[in-house]
């Protein structure tokens, strides 16, 4: 399986899971099972369904920035595994990089003019580590379905009413 | 490595740290202080290391 395949692949497992979710999980953790499989498509998107949206807004615009800034210093082109197989992997760490990956998929990245071409690989690193952290924000859902998103503290058992 | 690896370094780092401390705690005061804190350690220790290894290639 080539790299770009095993793309293709895992997003569609990841889709064939949400759609899924509803009877892979409990009833009491459906949405959560729902919120992991969507946030793997939209960084921050998992967290919105469970109605923490601020927390969504402020994941999305961290992992945003974060790629586009990578994706600027790279000239707009994603890594491809001829530059570097470890940032390459990374970029399937969310369902948007990924597929964009595939849409912009060009042989080289390459540096724009504006930048010394030596900045090309922390562009990379950038793209890389905006796919990463959302595996870490996806994980973040279950935590998240934990704590109550609004309202006050539960008394703690055994104290008084 | 330049020196302008380093202007690099830090966005990355607190964009970093940021996100696994907002993934843990809720209110954003927490989330700064910790997040500003972890990025300190984590540079001190680097800049440890750099040191050490510095010293070793100077001396050894």
């Amino acid at each position: 399986m080539s790299a770009d395949s095993f793309g293709v692949v895992l997003a569609g497992l990841m889709l064939v899971g949400l759609l899924f979710s509803t009877v892979l999980f409990e009833p009491a953790h459906r949405k959560t099972g729902a919120a992991f499989f969507l946030g793997w498509f939209v960084p921050g998107a998992g967290h919105l369904l469970l109605g923490r949206r601020g927390k969504a807004a402020v994941l999305f615009g961290i992992l945003a920035l974060l790629y586009v800034t990578g994706l600027y210093m790279s000239g707009w082109r994603l890594v491809s595994f001829d530059d570097n197989p470890f940032y390459y992997v990374g970029q399937f760490g969310s369902g948007v990089t990924a597929l964009l990956g595939r849409a912009l998929a060009e042989p080289k990245a390459y540096p724009i003019d504006a930048f010394p071409p030596k900045w090309i690989d922390p562009g990379m690193l950038y793209v890389c580590v905006a796919g990463l952290l959302n595996i870490v924000v996806i994980m973040g859902v279950f935590s998240a379905e934990r704590k109550p998103a609004t309202g006050p503290t539960p008394p703690a058992e055994g104290e008084k009413k | 490595m330049s020196d302008s690896y380093l202007g690099f370094y830090f966005p990355l780092v607190v964009a970093i740290m940021a996100v696994l401390e907002i993934c843990h705690h809720d209110d954003p005061k927490v989330i700064a202080r910790r997040t500003l804190i972890n990025a300190a350690i984590l540079t001190g220790v680097l800049a440890a290391g750099a040191l050490v290894l510095q010293l070793l290639g100077r001396f050894l």
